[in-house]
């Protein structure tokens, strides 16, 4: 704050040198003749301590000094276009910045399902418009609703890809709660998978709906929603209407992009990358299963598909069943699921409660216990934590996926970017501990914990050695070091 | 303003030698509309640039950051008038650093000195300079770090030049100044315009009351506290305005005038940025920009999006020159009152420029550039940097008591400084309860200074061997840097102005 409060003391300064010789002879005030008072012990002091000018000149005047002078001046220049050099050489010499992908609103945070808005809130599209500032502290980027449109169980006659079911409420609601989310920054997906009530996702026969389809995802593009989601994504692909299905969301017209979202169950590695080529969707959602729990076969997937293909096209959730909370179980240990989702290149998918840890029965709003609510805030800090860093750290968005370590219980990979901050994540899910021998060239000996299950042993912030990385039953860990050089 | 000052006082040198008297009185020639260009160009800085994060964060809304901004403006003006009455009362170089020295004795003088001189200054000027390399450098690096040994051998590049500017010509720094204000003045501009075309398209979601006021997070006394503290930190340089106080036409008048018009007229200026900025971002991206005029450039300009960061590299240019130039000046205060050895307060024999104070600002500037943790160091000093805004405001208040009598030309109301002491002590409470340790740091450095003050000054009877040691290190700067004392005698002052004339 004081660095500008004296600009112009060097005018005070020259007035007080011209206003020396009048204080000396014509006394104006008991002040100034208090003031002449003063100057003399100082000019005692500087005739002691300093020299006057005309001793000045006389030294200072002479060859020797002159001349050291100006080599001092000369090597202060060339210690000045020394440093310029310096810092234009190292400019010069510096890698260029790699660049950044092309990011769309889906790439940027995790997403938010809401399959059973009933579970969500009693009000239906009305409460989700009321969560937003809920959403919104959590660094949610979109939000996957429904489906919430008309349709009876196995009667394809009656599906109304256009029409709001009246159990979760009107299009005007569902235009309210767009305009309210958009000025959030957050954007909307519907799901209009057709048969969600019945047997078959597609009534058996995915040709038979195409065109409603079609004509559905125009209608609701124009009325501004952001992206369509679509289950069992392998039954409509292979149809003709597909090609025509994806046109629709690959205008070039300059409009904000659009997004062409699914998942598809139960498919192979091979059979989930096919299906990711083939279809063209801006996002495939890979699930991964529970209560079974994670396996090898998992591990496997991850590590294919993030080697495979773009990032930007990868989704990771959790659950068989989309939504299901009945398939919850108390033992899930949630932490973990929300290290690996967030870690993973690619969007994490999440259904509602997953941020909470939600069990088996529970409601999302309803009141509980204290324990219970400590328990539930500390898991959705801990979303947030990640959320906060997956939306911050460049090796986090679009980071390079380098497997370290992989058996049929646990996983270990880095995400890499440019010279940004590394990050390296590991998880056991078995129900024995493990140590790791993580190895690669750019590794350091010890990182810094970001996130992690295992407080006690792994607490947040502290250095641990990479060359044995210890990790309890069921934990996982996210590690950070710098960029080496 | 001031090189025009300059050339007059330069040119009244002449009128006096002919008629053979030695009184030289000076010209008033800074009317009311130069004594405002002179506050906002020189409170007007980097600040609002890298600002508005911070109060935003803090506040926790839209709505309160620019109600913290109003505020921090008002509480401003109130401290520049109590500054104002002291610039009167106690006319002499140095500002509250001479006010709590005549008020509060010695050590109190000493340790603000003592913590500007060692830490506030080095600190400010080094950040400062790598602000600039950082922005300088941001359209080679748009998306990743510059390199950190470029960013600091440009800093001191930029370091070096400025210091040699200001040794060789007090008119070239107090150019430098014009034209770098200037180009802060423009970029702010831009950014103001840009605002109100973004208001005319209906980009104003945010300044609606009811989201104006919708928390990003919860409220908290402690973070609003430091929300106007960062606040105050754009608002820095509003009490120089003292040093010019004797070249005012009708100082009495003008000078509240002058502090009226502007500060109200820079409070504007800042809320008119803050406002442009949520046009053009929401809350959440303000906050996730670590450059908030650059993105802001981003948002709006397009191909041309290289200005901002330029601006602002401009704009940080200027702010290591003012520093510099305010920060030498401090040193010759220091040393005339004996608080620094004597050779700082020396000026060259014919620039009249005080070179010493500046080469030691110099080095120790590029020595807090090697530092690595120089941003903590900065948090720590500016706590104690605002606690002195109040002991200088509560010392006008003592001064009342104890010489109600003294000559005050300009004479504010007692309420004033109250207003002021009861936001200062808010302030102050909140920011220990919410960075104690912060704080603390802080006061140890400050008090640090006291066996300095003991051993170097309190203690007259030092040993011959020490005196004629500093007389002989005060030689030799002498020799190197040929510099005097300024105005030791009446004859040696007489020569100086024959040879300028």
């Amino acid at each position: 704050m004081n660095k500008e409060d004296e600009m112009k003391e060097v005018e005070l300064n020259e007035m007080d040198q011209e206003k020396q010789p009048m204080t000396g002879e014509t006394p104006t005030g008991t002040e100034k003749n208090g003031s002449v008072k003063v100057k003399v012990p100082e000019d005692a002091e500087v005739k002691f301590t300093g020299l006057s000018k005309e001793e000045l000149m006389k030294v200072a005047g002479t060859a020797g000094w002159v001349r050291t002078r100006w080599a001092l001046l000369v090597l202060f220049w060339l210690g000045w276009v020394g440093m310029l050099a310096g810092a234009i050489v190292i400019i010069v010499q510096a890698p260029r910045c790699k660049p950044i992908p092309e990011m769309h609103w889906w790439n940027e945070g995790p997403l938010y399902q809401i399959s059973n808005l009933d579970a969500f809130s009693k009000n239906g599209l009305k409460g989700v418009e009321e969560k937003l500032d809920y959403l919104s502290q959590m660094k949610v980027k979109g939000l996957v609703l429904g489906p919430v449109h008309s349709v009876q169980a196995d009667q394809s006659s009656a599906l109304e890809l256009t029409s709001i079911n009246p159990d979760f409420g009107s299009e005007s609601e569902l235009t309210s709660l767009l305009d309210r989310a958009h000025r959030k920054g957050i954007s909307i997906v519907l799901d209009l998978t057709p048969n969600y009530r019945g047997v078959s996702s597609w009534f058996n026969n995915a040709a038979s709906v195409a065109e409603k389809l079609k004509k559905a995802c125009v209608y609701w593009l124009n009325k501004g929603v952001d992206g369509i989601f679509l289950s069992d994504l392998n039954d409509i692909v292979n149809t003709y209407a597909w090609s025509s299905i994806q046109a629709i969301f690959n205008k070039t017209d300059g409009t904000p992009k659009k997004a062409l979202m699914g998942t598809a169950s139960s498919l192979s590695v091979d059979e989930t990358s096919l299906l990711l080529n083939q279809s063209g969707v801006d996002l495939l959602l890979t699930k991964l299963p529970y209560p079974a729990g994670l396996s090898g076969r998992q591990a496997t997937l991850m590590q294919r598909l993030c080697s495979g293909h773009q990032e930007a096209s990868l989704g990771w959730g959790l659950g068989q069943t989309a939504g299901s909370q009945a398939s919850r179980t108390p033992a899930l240990p949630v932490k973990l699921y929300q290290t690996l989702l967030f870690a993973l290149p690619g969007t994490p998918v999440f259904s509602a409660g997953d941020e909470l840890g939600l069990k088996a029965g529970e409601a999302m709003w309803e009141d509980v216990n204290s324990t219970a609510e400590e328990e539930r805030t500390a898991v959705r800090n801990f979303f947030k934590t990640l959320s906060d860093l997956k939306g911050k750290e460049r090796s986090l968005l679009h980071g390079e996926y380098v497997n370290l370590h992989n058996s049929p219980t646990s996983l270990a990979f880095l995400r890499l970017w440019d010279q940004s901050e590394r990050f390296m994540v590991a998880v056991n899910w078995g129900n024995d501990s493990i140590s790791m021998t993580p190895t690669n060239d750019d590794l350091p000996a010890e990182a810094r914990v970001r996130a992690t299950t295992d407080i006690e042993k792994l607490a947040v912030d502290s250095k641990v050695k990479l060359e044995k990385l210890e990790l309890g039953s069921k934990q996982a860990v996210l590690l950070s070091y710098p960029f080496p050089g | 303003m001031s090189s025009g000052g300059t050339r007059r006082r330069t040119a009244s040198v002449p009128d006096s030698d002919p008629d053979g008297e030695p009184a030289v009185t000076l010209k008033k020639e800074i009317g009311l509309l130069s004594a405002c260009g002179i506050v906002v160009g020189n409170i007007i800085g980097s600040g609002i640039f890298v600002s508005p994060k911070g109060v935003l964060e803090n506040s926790g809304s839209v709505g309160l950051a620019l109600i913290v901004w109003i505020l921090t403006g008002i509480i401003t003006a109130i401290g520049a008038l109590c500054y104002a009455e002291l610039g009167v009362t106690i006319p002499k170089s140095g500002g509250d650093y001479s006010y709590v020295n005549d008020i509060f004795g010695g050590l109190a003088g000493f340790l603000r000195l003592w913590i500007a001189v060692l830490v506030i200054y080095p600190t400010n000027q080094a950040v400062i300079a790598l602000t600039f390399a950082n922005y300088a450098l941001q359209p080679l690096f748009p998306s990743c770090f510059p390199p950190e040994r470029a960013l600091g051998l440009l800093a001191a590049v930029c370091l070096l030049l400025l210091t040699w500017i200001n040794c060789s010509s007090v008119r070239w720094a107090t150019r430098v100044q014009d034209v770098f204000t200037t180009g802060k003045l423009l970029a702010l501009g831009l950014i103001i315009i840009m605002g109100i075309v973004q208001i005319c398209k209906g980009h104003f979601y945010w300044l609606e009351p009811e989201h104006a006021f919708h928390p990003l997070q919860p409220y908290d006394m402690g973070r609003i506290a430091l929300a106007v503290l960062q606040g105050s930190f754009a608002y820095a340089g509003w009490n120089f305005l003292n040093y010019v106080t004797e070249e005012l036409i009708d100082p009495y008048r003008n000078l509240p005038r002058a502090i009226f018009i502007s500060i109200p007229l820079v409070t504007f200026v800042y809320v008119s940025a803050n406002i442009a900025y949520v046009t053009a971002m929401s809350p959440q991206e303000l906050l996730a920009s670590n450059a908030v005029a650059v993105t802001f450039g981003e948002k709006l300009l397009g191909v041309m999006s290289w200005l901002m960061p330029i601006s602002v590299a401009l704009s940080t240019f200027g702010g290591v020159n003012g520093s510099l130039f305010t920060s030498s000046r401090l040193f010759f205060a220091g040393a005339r009152e004996g608080h620094l050895p004597r050779l700082l307060a020396m000026i060259h024999v014919n620039r009249c420029t005080p070179i010493p104070a500046l080469l030691i600002t110099c080095i120790s500037t590029l020595l807090m550039l090697c530092v690595s943790d120089i941003y903590t160091l900065i948090n720590y000093v500016g706590f104690i940097n605002y606690l002195f805004y109040g002991v200088t405001v509560a010392g006008q208040i003592v001064l009342r008591i104890r010489e109600p009598d003294i000559y005050r030309p300009i004479k504010v109301s007692l309420a004033w400084p109250a207003v002021f002491l009861i936001f200062w002590a808010f302030l102050l409470i909140f920011s220990l309860y919410s960075e104690p340790v912060v704080c603390c740091i802080g006061l140890a450095i400050m008090l640090s200074g006291v066996p300095v003050y003991l051993f170097g000054i309190y203690w007259e009877n030092k040993p011959k061997s020490f005196s004629s040691f500093v007389a002989r290190l005060t030689h030799l700067g002498q020799k190197l840097c040929l510099v005097v004392y300024p105005g030791e005698d009446r004859e040696d002052g007489n020569e100086d102005r024959e040879e300028d004339g």
